[in-house]
């Protein structure tokens, strides 16, 4: 069945899909990957960034960096409403830590991702033989990754039960549509289903095919497909059944492991977008020779060590795959698909309450935002919340503007990274399901819509509850 | 002024607890069997389900339990047992027996973890400063360097 497959696709999609020939042959300019995984490994290794995190983790306590900035203001919940520009000074900085917070519990997310997928695309190349310091250092990036976690996970939740309450967050970002339920015989027949394709769409999958998957085959009953980080996957059992699929394909071809790592360079460059503005910040803060709150400085010394990263995630994408035989038809299909399902989850959209995020999910962000103003630092009630809601993502204002600033950098650094890929659909190379979420016109407009829709279901609602209570 | 000193600087200017002991953790070995109650417990609120309902042997992520998730109870794990754990640990340790069994075990064998002291803390953080700006643009831009090299 695995063969008919690949017959398939090698008959409709040809390299001509892109209208620039195939071509594995990698810039003579560049050193070879070898080289660079080396001298990455070495300074990595020499370096103490991860040390310094660790320390700034043992020591976080919220009371001592409360009173302080931790970012510019424009990194803020809601900066540039309405509500923001009558906000008192206190709940201002309660909406500049809860932003940090916000962005470092997606991170926290995606890192977790990050370190299951390493390890799955690392035995991969350790399959492949001749890779050694590659394996090294995602083995070292791994757990550089946990002590991140750890300490994003450790101030989030010092800093939300200082200003919300023990849980209160947790529980405002919670979907309430994802029901915890036992799992259906169907879904695990899915699961199978889909990797049996999986494997069956990849030549000499069993040769190369990753021992880390396979030990996670043994220990569970369907591979974890970990949600709700990086590209936004998993806010359905569609997605979580992509995602699945992914790590399947991903583990089982050296091609495709090596073009997860055009996913994480996605991951690595969104989060420069955010942290290099609070990596700025921190060095403004120390030229003037100011207090440095313990999450800036976090902050800092993350994209000291996420910058060894990015380098590995552009290397291992764009360069390792020169050096094995051209991809199918198939592997780059799958490439493609992959790019093409990040920039229409993650970056097609503009929040106006939420400077730098670009998630299309507009209508779960106003109900998170809609609840906070209701908790007691707010102190809003349901209709003054409502209204506050409209304001922000009905009108035009300087979080807005501010986001799709950044949302254009961004692109910019997309643009220029992915257009030597061959291969690319141009809707991807040129990032053109993102270049179409920036736009404000088009984002005014869907607001408008979706702002409708929420009030209705928002108003039905509490009446609903009234009427209960009653 | 380098970073360490806004630290050292503030836990005199708080006069709070000296950060050694406020950051002291006394590990508190559990048996397997609590550790089961406790996740099996905190795993019924958080997704409103009944205690009873919940199979200690079927994975975590049939619960529907996302990354966020798995940070948020590894976090509050490392509460209740008072030692510093992976935070990824979920995923190595599929189900609640299991990762009861481990966690008993791994707790038993610590000799007492002990957190980073202020003062180390501020060794480290001593050379921030020693960094011009020169230098940190570099080490940003190493993949550009590699890329045009």
């Amino acid at each position: 069945m695995g063969s008919a497959f690949q017959f398939m696709f090698k008959t409709v999609d040809q390299p001509e899909m892109t209208g620039i020939p195939a071509d594995n042959k990698m810039p003579d300019r560049r050193p070879s990957p070898q080289k660079v995984f080396q001298k990455t490994y070495q300074k990595n290794r020499e370096s103490n960034f991860t040390e310094k995190i660790e320390a700034l983790d043992d020591h976080f306590n919220y009371a001592d960096n409360s009173g302080h900035y931790w970012s510019e203001p424009q990194q803020s919940l809601l900066y540039g409403t309405p509500f923001y520009q009558e906000a008192s000074e206190t709940q201002k900085l309660a909406l500049n830590h809860l932003y940090w917070v916000f962005g470092y519990t997606a991170t926290a997310a995606a890192e977790v991702q990050t370190t299951m997928f390493n390890q799955v695309t690392a035995g991969v190349f350790q399959q492949l033989g001749g890779y050694d310091t590659l394996y090294q250092e995602l083995e070292l990036e791994t757990e550089q990754e946990k002590s991140h976690i750890h300490a994003f996970n450790k101030i989030n939740q010092k800093t939300t039960n200082h200003l919300l309450g023990p849980g209160v967050f947790s529980k405002l970002l919670k979907r309430p549509q994802i029901k915890a339920s036992k799992p259906s015989k169907d879904g695990k027949g899915k699961a199978r289903a889909l990797g049996f394709i999986a494997k069956g769409m990849l030549k000499h999958h069993s040769k190369t095919y990753s021992p880390y998957l396979r030990d996670l085959e043994t220990k569970y009953s369907i591979i974890p497909a970990p949600t709700s980080g990086f590209g936004y996957l998993g806010k359905n059992t569609a997605t979580q059944d992509l995602l699945r699929f992914y790590i399947m394909s991903w583990g089982g071809s050296p091609f495709l492991a090596s073009q997860y790592y055009n996913v994480r360079y996605m991951a690595n460059m969104l989060l420069k977008n955010r942290e290099h503005k609070i990596f700025r910040y921190c060095r403004k803060l120390q030229k003037k020779e100011a207090f440095i709150p313990a999450p800036t400085a976090v902050s800092y010394y993350h994209l000291l060590d996420e910058a060894f990263h990015t380098n590995m995630s552009q290397v291992i994408g764009r360069d390792l795959y020169h050096e094995w035989d051209c991809p199918t038809p198939y592997e780059k299909f799958l490439s493609n698909i992959s790019i093409y399902w990040v920039q229409s989850s993650s970056l097609q959209g503009l929040n106006a309450g939420i400077p730098g995020l670009y998630l299309k999910d507009e209508k779960f962000f106003m109900g998170f935002l809609y609840q906070l103003l209701q908790q007691p630092l707010f102190g809003l009630s349901a209709p003054e919340a409502l209204q506050r809601i409209q304001e922000c993502f009905g009108e035009e204002h300087e979080g807005l503007h501010v986001s799709a600033q950044w949302h254009q950098q961004l692109l910019n650094d997309h643009c220029r990274f992915f257009q030597e890929f061959s291969y690319l659909w141009p809707v991807n190379r040129d990032f053109r399901l993102m270049a179409s979420g920036g736009k404000l016109d088009r984002v005014m407009a869907q607001n408008k819509i979706l702002l409708q829709e929420f009030t209705n279901e928002t108003l039905r609602a509490e009446s609903e509850t009234i009427h209960t209570a009653a | 002024m380098p970073l360490s000193d806004h630290y050292q600087n503030l836990n005199l200017v708080n006069g709070s607890q000296p950060p050694e002991k406020a950051l002291e953790k006394v590990v508190r070995s559990k048996s397997a069997a609590e550790i089961q109650e406790w996740l099996i417990s905190h795993l019924a609120t958080s997704f409103e389900l009944d205690p009873h309902s919940i199979d200690v042997q079927q994975d975590f992520m049939e619960y529907g339990l996302n990354s966020i998730e798995m940070v948020n109870i590894s976090g509050e794990l490392e509460e209740y047992l008072g030692c510093r754990l992976d935070p990824t640990l979920i995923l190595n340790h599929p189900n609640i027996q299991v990762l009861s069994d481990f966690l008993a075990e791994f707790t038993a064998a610590l000799p007492g973890d002990r957190p980073k002291t202020a003062q180390e803390a501020q060794q480290i953080l001593a050379n921030i400063d020693e960094m011009s700006d020169e230098d940190v643009d570099k080490l940003l831009n190493t993949m550009l360097e590699n890329a045009n090299e």
